[in-house]
């Protein structure tokens, strides 16, 4: 399986000035050599590892002026022989010199293959692996944070703590199993309890981070909320810069949720329009209201649109109760025209984060967006962010095998608990429990004939 | 010219269960021993048992072997070890008299038909290319067989060593095995320096008892064997005592006369098993270390200090044993030691415990890195059975991780290796729920039934024993009890909701009443082990499915089979230190793969491509 040569574009699509192809394999030096000619007339065959060297790049008829690297086995990304070509101008030429590598033998490369090969190569655990693939796949910088954090071992050294802390508590309970006369000064069942109460906290802390790494991955959860025609499409419209929900003179225009994802400052928001919450007897728009009440419960941040020249209804109020005690911005909308005294007394008087826009100059969306940013900053930052479903499951599955664990078990039936929970745990940080317990048994209780 | 079907050389605790077994199994088996006088020589504490050691006793018991039966003809003292922890860690542990002990297994050994008693010393290994042919002895008289089973224990090439005192003898004044270590190293074979020690013994007559916490015998337990049925033996107490800070002191100011600290001893040592300056250098804060006195037999005045392993000189030995409170007049009868010697690398072994490199030829006990008469015995009937089923032409006898501690045993020495003396722990096996002493029957009868280790008369007790089990799980199932005041009282102890309705006597076990509590209700009487059997399962239902599923998952990977002409350097995908232990190691399959240390679960992906490219 190992032993084809793969070529692909290392570099994103589209972005930099600078491309990079990267060909890993056992062919990789015959190929590049092929392609390549040096400045200095040499072969890569001689090249230096881990050096650029500066030449030309063969593409059909054109030399294309580039760098070439050669990093040898095992010392490179993927643990194998790479070449690296750094060439000028974007895809395009990036395009066609993996189409050369390919017509002298080397394979198209798949999603995350070079990854894999890491992987296969030993060069790359899973866990950093999989942090290497969220980072590769990540939109905005703080899902880049959440990954990285994974891919330099953040999540791990946080579950070693949690497991060296359960490690201790069944070392104490083995050597007493195991060295029942010897051994005097054991940790009390009472001890153990309290370790595993601890352990769970931890735990439990850790996986709440989860909905936050969902935040970060899905981007905050940003509803759009308001009575029909306030101009709620419009706003969502106004962020985003393009004409993506309908808009209409008439109410109630919007009866599906439209959703749009957008990135502002580093920080990915999911911009949800619902339709406008009104008594509706049009079945489709009723559909349409309950979505948005329901989403209300879910929603990490709502923008709550008044239309600033209108008196301020029922409706508006009895929208507002459902949502006062969230994360909320109320939108004082279309100040281009006429201002309602009423409505304008409700926005003065309002306590939270407030802002006047016209979504039909344009105008305010820049402050309104600052606002948003401020309202969800710092909370999507976090020592350790989960946002892989593997790693979750396994702290779930910890945490709920240290809850079944009673005060009244035996210690052989607690010690089972905490295996399965420190198996689960080692998921992440890879360690095998039993030759760990039994290190620290020899190195923490006096035990012998 | 003498042809036998095996050869066992030694005849310790290893060596006496394999000569045993392989007799019993029908073949023609010499069994030499350096000296007559020490077969089954309990050289070290006069016990047999401890925690999971017991259980493998239990199960070279039901596997047709001989320990159990003479340890429960010898006993002075035995109690059940952690009977408040759980039915799934409870072992049983021994005092027994070692002259009885030595005298009962080598009567019993004489009496077995096709075994030959012998006193020589081995000189050399017979070979021809890779196929044993015999042994030569010290007294040039060779002796031919099938197979060989080196059993020779820490008698091979072993040194006593006393303070500055270093002599070439074995233990406690017999002498070594001084040439097979040279031929072991001219036929291809590593040698390594284990150490292990044991403490002074006292007489009795010196000791002031009245300073010491009396721990007497369990009257209830019979012994080891299954079946046994009487007790045989006569009781003698054990105290417990401690060490104190003048102990300590002298230990700390004479550290520079301790062999181990000024170099004297380079051979490793076991970490579970410190000599007492061991474990006051490395347990400094520890105020105190327990003392047991143990009867080392009916008859003699000697006391076994055990938790006093030492190698000091012996005037210092004195001084560190009349610190101790209660000994301050104690004399020593016979000095404490440290003792080095030969071992092989157990990874040169298959889990038959056959020579990788050499047909025919095989390693059991001491010699293989382990420590203890338990686990020595444990590879000597493993070593018996295959090496008579090499005789027959049969299949291989491999016992699972999931079935027996002498599974994780053989398991962990052929796979792991062992870079100290090797003792069994219940920690060990992560199977533990399911290698309980209430069960070892269950778990090994049939095994022992299929390859014919036991006789006529314990067969059909077995039988009786699987029928009256059924009979009590379908009475506990069937049986109603009435939510009686009585019954509600025990489940309010137990922290357990009420009962308001009539319930089986199976529900209310699973929920904490010991089957005692019910024990009128049965129409008939069952003994005492199928009660607690029964019960355990009960009780332990939901676990015991736990675990059944962990080791149906295990048997997936031990299922897939690593084909034996694999050259792991070849394979681009292995990391370098995963190549080289898989080449040492060769695993016979996935499961054994995963357990290498340094093998990561990377390398087991990897493994499992290869595999599956082959076909």
């Amino acid at each position: 399986m190992i032993d084809d040569t793969i070529v692909a574009v290392a570099t994103p699509y589209g972005v930099g000035g600078i491309s990079i192809v990267r060909i890993s394999g056992p062919s990789a030096l015959k190929i590049a050599d092929d392609l390549f000619c040096a400045k200095n007339g040499k072969s890569l065959n001689k090249a230096i590892h881990g050096k650029l060297n500066y030449g030309t790049i063969k593409i059909g008829e054109i030399r294309e002026v580039g760098l070439a690297v050669v990093f040898f086995k095992p010392k490179s990304f993927t643990g194998e022989l790479v070449v690296e070509f750094q060439v000028h101008g974007g895809i395009l030429i990036a395009k066609k010199i993996v189409e050369e590598c390919i017509k002298r033998g080397a394979r198209l490369a798949d999603k995350g293959e070079f990854s894999k090969r890491a992987f296969l190569n030993g060069k790359a655990s899973l866990d950093s692996l999989e942090g290497m693939i969220d980072m590769i796949n990540a939109e905005s910088e703080s899902e880049l944070k959440a990954a990285f954090g994974l891919y330099s071992g953040t999540l791990k050294k946080t579950v070693e703590v949690i497991e060296n802390e359960l490690t201790e508590a069944l070392a104490g309970i083995e050597v007493g199993i195991d060295y029942p006369d010897e051994v005097d000064d054991l940790p009390t069942k009472d001890m153990v309890m309290e370790i595993i109460f601890n352990a769970r906290g931890k735990l439990e802390k850790l996986i709440e981070t989860k909905k936050l790494g969902k935040t970060i991955k899905d981007g905050v959860l940003t509803l759009i909320l308001g009575k029909p025609n306030v101009g709620k499409s419009s706003l969502l419209n106004a962020i985003i810069g393009e004409d993506r929900a309908i808009v209409t003179e008439h109410a109630g225009t919007t009866r599906d949720i439209v959703k749009e994802t957008f990135i502002y400052d580093g920080i990915k928001f999911q911009l949800l329009d619902t339709a406008g919450i009104r008594d509706s007897k049009d079945e489709i728009e009723s559909i349409g209201i309950n979505k948005a009440i329901e989403n209300i419960n879910i929603a990490d941040l709502i923008l709550f649109v008044i239309d600033s020249n209108q008196k301020l209804t029922n409706e508006d109020l009895k929208i507002y109760q459902q949502c006062n005690d969230k994360n909320l911005i109320l939108v004082f909308n279309k100040t281009d025209k006429l201002q309602n005294k009423q409505a304008g007394d409700f926005f003065d008087n309002f306590n939270g984060d407030k802002i006047k826009v016209s979504t039909y100059l344009a105008e305010g969306i820049d402050d309104l967006l600052k606002i948003m940013k401020s309202k969800v900053e710092g909370k999507t930052e976090s020592n350790v962010i989960l946002v892989n479903e593997r790693h979750i499951k396994a702290l779930e599955l910890a945490k709920s095998n240290l809850e079944k664990i009673r005060k009244d078990f035996s210690f052989d039936i607690i010690a089972f608990e905490i295996k399965k929970a420190l198996d689960e745990l080692g998921k992440i940080s890879g360690k095998t429990v039993s030759e760990e317990v039994i290190n620290k048994i020899f190195s923490k209780f006096c035990v012998g004939k | 010219m003498e042809k036998y079907d095996v050869i066992v050389v030694g005849a310790g605790h290893a060596g006496s269960e394999s000569a045993y077994i392989s007799s019993k199994l029908g073949c023609n088996t010499l069994l030499l021993a350096l000296n007559l006088d020490s077969i089954a020589f309990l050289a070290c504490n006069p016990s047999i048992g401890g925690t999971s050691k017991g259980n493998i006793v239990q199960e070279i018991d039901a596997l047709g072997g001989i320990m159990a039966k003479i340890a429960d003809k010898s006993i002075l003292h035995i109690r059940m070890l952690n009977e408040g922890k759980g039915p799934a860690v409870q072992s049983l542990r021994a005092q027994v008299d070692k002259h009885k002990y030595h005298l009962f297994m080598k009567d019993e050994l004489e009496k077995q038909d096709n075994l030959t008693i012998k006193q020589a010393e081995v000189k050399n290994i017979l070979v021809k290319e890779n196929k044993i042919l015999g042994i030569e002895t010290t007294f040039g008289q060779r002796f031919y067989s099938k197979t060989v089973i080196i059993a020779t224990g820490v008698y091979q090439n072993s040194a006593i060593i006393v303070g500055k005192s270093i002599s070439d003898n074995g233990p406690a004044g017999f002498c070594n095995s001084k040439h097979l270590s040279n031929s072991l190293r001219k036929m291809g074979f590593e040698l390594r320096r284990f150490k292990t020690g044991t403490p002074p013994r006292i007489d009795a007559k010196s000791i002031n008892f009245s300073c010491f916490e009396r721990q007497p015998t369990n009257l209830k337990i019979y012994g080891f064997s299954a079946f046994a049925k009487e007790k045989k033996y006569k009781e003698k107490d054990c105290f417990l005592g401690y060490t104190n800070n003048e102990t300590k002191n002298i230990i700390l100011k004479n550290l520079n006369k301790a062999p181990m600290y000024s170099g004297k001893i380079k051979g490793t040592g076991a970490r579970y098993c410190p000599s007492i300056e061991d474990k006051m250098v490395r347990f400094k804060d520890k105020e105190r270390h327990q003392i047991f006195l143990e009867p080392e037999a009916d008859g003699t005045c000697e006391i076994y200090l055990q938790g006093l392993s030492t190698s000091f000189p012996a005037e210092i030995q004195e001084k560190i044993v009349r610190s101790i409170r209660g000994l301050e007049n104690a004399k020593i009868m016979r000095n404490a030691y440290a003792i080095e010697y030969d071992c092989i690398d157990p990874l040169e072994l298959k889990k038959t415990l056959e020579s990788k490199r050499y047909d025919n030829l095989f390693f059991a006990g001491q010699i293989n890195g382990t420590s203890g008469y338990e686990e020595a015995a444990g590879q000597g009937i493993v070593a018996g059975i295959n090496a008579a089923l090499k005789v027959k032409n049969k299949p291989p006898f491999i016992l699972n991780r999931s079935e027996s501690y002498i599974g994780v045993l053989i398991d962990d020495l052929v796979t792991k290796g062992t870079n100290e003396p090797y003792r069994m722990m219940t920690s060990r096996a992560e199977y533990r729920l399911m290698l309980r002493t209430d069960n070892v029957l269950e778990r090994l009868y049939p095994l022992a039934i299929k390859y014919d280790l036991q006789n006529e008369e314990n067969k059909k007790l077995f039988y009786k024993r699987e029928k009256l089990c059924e009979e009590l799980r379908r009475e506990l199932k069937n049986t109603k009890i009435s939510a009686s005041s009585n019954i509600n009282k025990k489940l309010e102890e137990l922290g357990q909701r009420k009962i308001t309705q009539n319930s089986t006597i199976e529900e209310l076990i699973k929920r904490g009443i010991e089957i005692e509590f019910f024990e009128k209700e049965f129409k008939r009487k069952y003994s005492y082990s199928v009660l607690k059997h029964v019960e355990i399962e009960i009780r332990y239902s939901g676990y015991i499915e736990q675990q059944k599923i962990q080791i149906e998952k295990e048997k997936q990977q031990e299922n897939t089979l690593i084909p034996n002409d694999f050259d792991y350097l070849k394979i681009s995908g292995l990391r370098l230190e995963a190549k080289q232990k898989l080449n040492q190691i060769k695993p016979i399959t996935i499961g054994q793969a995963s357990r290498i240390s340094g093998v990561t679960p990377a390398d087991i992906t990897v493994l499992l491509i290869k595999i599956a490219q082959r076909g």
